[in-house]
């Protein structure tokens, strides 16, 4: 029989030895951090009798990066527009945010400075951001007169980046312009084509558009296709919070090199991917994302026809490979995932299993797809058409606001019908446009801010 | 006469300076031109250098890509097509630069991309139709055709046309680069044969090529040494990149173009600069400066000159003035003492009219004569410059009256009788010149006296001298020949020359002044005639000739 005190001394020591094992366990969970890999359907209970459509939902979560944990160190670089038309106050503003956020880079990481206006200038080679003052002095060095050589300021900074390149780096060039690329290849899908190509070597281009006189397709184009970030700037003041979440983003980069691959099971079509490039090869579908953000998801929406089965079948519907750069803990490191539907003949039980989440996703997204068709009606001159268009997505989203108990669905629905009021005045439309594709690109990225 | 020396003066100062400027010109354009040369090939160096850091990219990238394509091959060589086909997707897929992988058997069948073309594959089909068609040319181990004639007019056609394979793969070798414009971009594949005569090919992306290309060429930097600007441009000429610190101005061409070499045969190299003027507008400062010094020393040594020959003149003009003015002054009182010494010779003769004179040496009338023939000779003398300054003043005149020739030859002849005959010199007369005519008598007989003086001066003791007249219409003719020591054929001319004598023995302290001859020609000429000599064997033979002169009303 125990006694008292021994009872007491064998909690003690249960409570001691849970403890240490908790703190070990979370002290592993912090020395081996992975990304969370959720893989989900919207219809997890499918009417059974006939081919339908689904939505795969493949989420990626970023995980916490603890104040100890050194961030991923960095290697950007920064391609300033020095146009004459940045001449004046945006110069100024432009040499600030640069300023700003080489300020908030440190010992590990390394940055280049270069400026383009008719011919590009390297003004700060790649180097370690060890003297702030020397970035700071050629920074305020760069004076504003000529054209807009984008395309060469692109190469050149890609080139000052790939001098360090490495995969536990965040590769990245940051490009700020004003107005038209005029000198060189100056089109949306030639600098796509480069954007495609970067990302294909692990570098990714950010593009801040300032003002009202850049030509938004291409730098969304640019960023799209290497899966950087898309930022509007109306004026020169928003530079610097621009430039401060940018960089914000880049010390918080804790994944990258992305491949998610989802196998399909048979009797499952995949149809196509929302809101980003994909590689559909018969049943296998490969979607590249550029890097994952701590504490931030990205996730890729698959649209799916499944073949008709009997009530209370369970299917396999997809099997999920992903691989990617751990860069905290400088590992590759592969997940893995599936996710499997039941059928039933009860159309209630299908309603009721719906999962609110993906379906949210999923409607965000296909609200997205609506919105950039109304863009191309109103580019057409299709004014009423496009509103139309965007009044009928708004719509959808309201009506899914309330199936799914969503409130991001309720207030997108209520931007829409903002957007569609816009599309009328035609003398407002450039900056409108502008607003609206930088709106698209965050939503179908997931782009922090 | 003043003019005439300005032209001799003028034409020394401005033809050295003539000569000089046109030295200086060329100088100033070869030395132009050795600096343009000069910084062409500087240029042509640097265009060089360019070209060749991009060829050495392409071979770095066909390294890469050997490298990789071996690999791949070596892969198939161990698989079968099904099991290749991810990893050749894969490829295709992540590498960065890579638009299009293919693969081609031996038998030329596509093994990649597979029958089954996906929309980008079928793009890539078509835009590269003009590579295929020059592969099967390819495959039938002939060697590369010249763009075909008989292909059909399209903008493939004709981006085929301009492109080709470059000499450094002909198409028998293993590998090549094949360019080609599509659109606004240039695309380029890099084809190659493995061991198993499969040909392997990428098509590079075009904007990726780019940038590559812009990462391997200079950024601009402030500190250029020379500031110039280098563009980079394609088959149409729209540049694609330019670095260097100076702006052309819009209009401006380039100072020298090279086209690049394979595979980018299509694109150029242009270097602009801003002209060079600073070392030319020196060089003309200098060579100016040059000019105008020399021309100021020439022109101050023309003025020197001009003034010693003005001071000249005017020296030889006051020393002709004296001569006149002293001959005039001679004049008068000759006159008398001829006059008077005449009269006193008559007056002589009658008062000695019955003594017998003999006319020897020592009578009052030899030394009578004797003065008289002196003052006579210089009569005639001074007759002679004033004719010659009256000639060289243009104050000439003739004073025409109804005479006969052979009159005034009788008295000249007369006047020189006495002195002809105390050299005992002989003298035949043939006159038939008795026609009256209208002529200058004075003139005449001053011409007479010339040619007789000289005779009296040169003919030898114991000469002849043979004088004929005669007259044909207007004009009378008078010859004169003796038999003294004659003239040289080559002096012919020169004794007409004024102040001219010949320089012999003969004329060694024998008076006179070389007008004689001169104004006697002058005189004949004036007088519608000329006065010539003839040419004999033996001593001189001079001929007269004159002609009427109009009557001048009184």
């Amino acid at each position: 029989m125990q006694t008292t005190t021994e009872r007491c001394y064998w909690r003690v020591l249960t409570g001691v030895v849970l403890a240490l094992g908790l703190t070990g366990v979370s002290q592993a969970r912090q020395d081996n951090p992975r990304i969370g890999l959720e893989v989900a359907v919207g219809t997890p209970v499918m009417l059974a009798g006939h081919t339908q459509k689904a939505y795969l939902k493949v989420g990626l979560i970023g995980f916490e990066l603890t104040q100890d944990v050194p961030h991923t160190p960095a290697n950007v670089a920064i391609v300033l527009d020095k146009s004459g038309s940045m001449q004046g106050e945006k110069i100024a503003r432009a040499r600030d945010a640069a300023s700003l956020a080489i300020s908030k880079l440190g010992r590990d990481d390394i940055a280049a400075i270069v400026s383009y206006d008719n011919v590009v200038r390297v003004d700060m080679p790649a180097t370690r951001v060890s003297d702030k003052d020397e970035f700071r002095r050629r920074i305020n060095a760069i004076a504003a007169n000529g054209n807009t050589a984008l395309f060469a300021g692109v190469s050149k900074g890609a080139h000052e980046v790939r001098k360090f390149l490495d995969r536990n780096r965040v590769n990245r060039v940051i490009l700020l312009s004003d107005g038209l690329a005029n000198v060189g290849p100056s089109s949306p899908f030639e600098l796509g084509q480069l954007g495609a190509a970067l990302a294909r070597e692990s570098i990714s281009v950010s593009t801040i558009g300032l003002g009202l006189g850049y030509n938004e397709d291409l730098m969304t184009q640019l960023a799209g296709m290497s899966d950087g970030n898309h930022a509007f700037a109306e004026n020169a003041d928003d530079l610097a919070r621009i430039f401060t979440a940018e960089f914000g983003d880049v010390l918080s980069v804790i994944a990258q090199d992305v491949q998610i691959r989802i196998r399909c099971a048979d009797g499952v079509r995949p149809l196509r991917v929302l809101g980003r490039e994909s590689t559909i090869d018969g049943q296998d579908v490969i979607v590249n994302l550029h890097q994952i953000y701590g504490e931030q998801e990205k996730f890729v929406v698959l649209e799916i026809e499944v073949a008709a089965a009997e009530a209370n079948e369970q299917r396999d519907l997809a099997w999920v490979d992903v691989g990617y750069q751990n860069t905290i803990t400088r590992q590759a490191d592969q997940l893995r995932g599936s996710v499997s539907v039941a059928f039933s003949g009860s159309a209630t039980a299908v309603k009721e299993s719906a999962d609110d989440e993906v379906m949210t996703d999923t409607v965000s997204q296909i609200a997205n797809e609506m919105s950039k068709r109304a863009l191309e009606l109103r580019d057409e001159g299709r004014v009423e058409e496009a509103q139309q268009q965007l009044k009928e997505s708004a719509a959808y989203l309201r009506s899914n606001a309330a199936e799914y108990r969503s409130d991001k669905l309720e207030q997108l629905g209520a931007e829409f019908e903002q957007d569609a009021d816009a599309l009328e005045d035609s003398a407002d439309w450039n900056r409108t446009r502008k607003a609206l594709k930088k709106k698209q690109y965050s939503l179908e990225k997931q782009q922090r801010y | 006469m003043r003019s005439k020396i300005l032209i001799p003066l003028l034409l020394i100062v401005l033809l050295p300076l003539l000569l000089l400027s046109l030295a200086a010109w060329r100088l100033v354009q070869s030395e132009r031109a050795a600096l343009a040369h000069q910084v062409q090939s500087l240029v042509a160096a640097q265009l060089q250098n360019v070209d060749d850091t991009l060829q050495n990219y392409f071979q770095r990238k066909q390294q890469q890509l050997d490298t990789a394509l071996t690999e791949l091959a070596r892969v198939l060589n161990q698989s079968t097509a099904s099991a290749i086909e991810p990893v050749l997707d894969r490829y295709n897929r992540e590498q960065p630069g890579v638009r299009q992988l293919f693969v081609l058997t031996a038998r030329n069948e596509r093994l990649y991309p597979p029958a089954q073309l996906n929309p980008q594959e079928q793009r890539f089909m078509t835009r590269s139709a003009a590579f295929w068609d020059n592969l099967s040319a390819l495959q039938q181990n002939r060697p590369a055709a010249p763009a075909p004639a008989d292909t059909p007019s399209s903008l493939l056609s004709r981006s085929a046309a301009v492109s080709k394979t470059g000499p450094a793969d002909d198409l028998m070798h293993n590998q090549g680069w094949y360019i080609w414009q599509w659109g606004t971009q240039t695309h380029l594949i890099y084809w190659r044969w493995d061991q198993q005569q499969r040909v392997w090919g990428i098509e590079l992306d075009p904007s990726y090529l780019l940038a590559e290309l812009i990462a391997v060429l200079p950024a601009t930097s402030a500190d250029a040494s020379a500031a110039a600007r280098l563009q980079l441009q394609d088959a149409n000429g729209t540049v694609l990149y330019q670095w260097g610190d100076y702006q052309p101005a819009s209009q401006q061409r380039p100072l020298l173009l090279r086209p690049l070499s394979h595979p980018l045969g299509s694109w150029s190299l242009s270097y602009f600069a801003p002209a060079l003027t600073l070392g030319r507008s020196q060089l003309w400062l200098i060579s100016l400066a040059a000019i105008t010094a020399v021309g100021l020393a020439l022109g101050l040594l023309a003025w020197f000159l001009y003034r010693e020959h003005q001071r000249e003149l005017r020296l030889a003009q006051q020393r002709v003035n004296f001569v006149n003015q002293v001959s005039h002054e001679l004049k008068t009182p000759l006159t008398n003492i001829r006059m008077y010494a005449e009269l006193l010779e008559d007056r002589l003769d009658t008062v000695l009219e019955d003594e017998p004179h003999t006319g020897d040496v020592g009578t009052p009338q030899r030394y009578l004569a004797v003065i008289v023939s002196e003052s006579q000779r210089l009569s005639r003398l001074i007759n002679n410059v004033l004719s010659f300054a009256g000639w060289q003043k243009n104050r000439l005149a003739l004073r025409p009256r109804p005479a006969v020739v052979d009159e005034v030859i009788g008295t000249a002849v007369e006047t020189f009788r006495p002195l002809l005959a105390a050299k005992q010199i002989g003298m035949t007369l043939h006159l038939q010149a008795p026609q009256q005519v209208s002529l200058d008598p004075d003139v005449l007989e001053q011409i007479l006296n010339n040619l007789l003086g000289n005779v009296e001066k040169y003919v030898a003791a114991g000469g002849q001298v043979t004088l004929a007249s005669w007259q044909r219409g207007e004009q009378s003719f008078i010859r004169l020949q003796d038999d003294g020591p004659g003239i040289p054929a080559r002096e012919r001319q020169r004794i007409f020359e004024p102040f001219y004598r010949l320089g012999s023995a003969l004329t060694e302290g024998v008076s006179g002044a070389g007008l004689g001859l001169t104004i006697s020609r002058e005189l004949a000429r004036l007088h519608g005639g000329d006065l010539a000599l003839e040419p004999t064997p033996v001593g001189a033979c001079f001929l007269l000739r004159i002609s009427a002169l109009p009557e001048i009303a009184p």
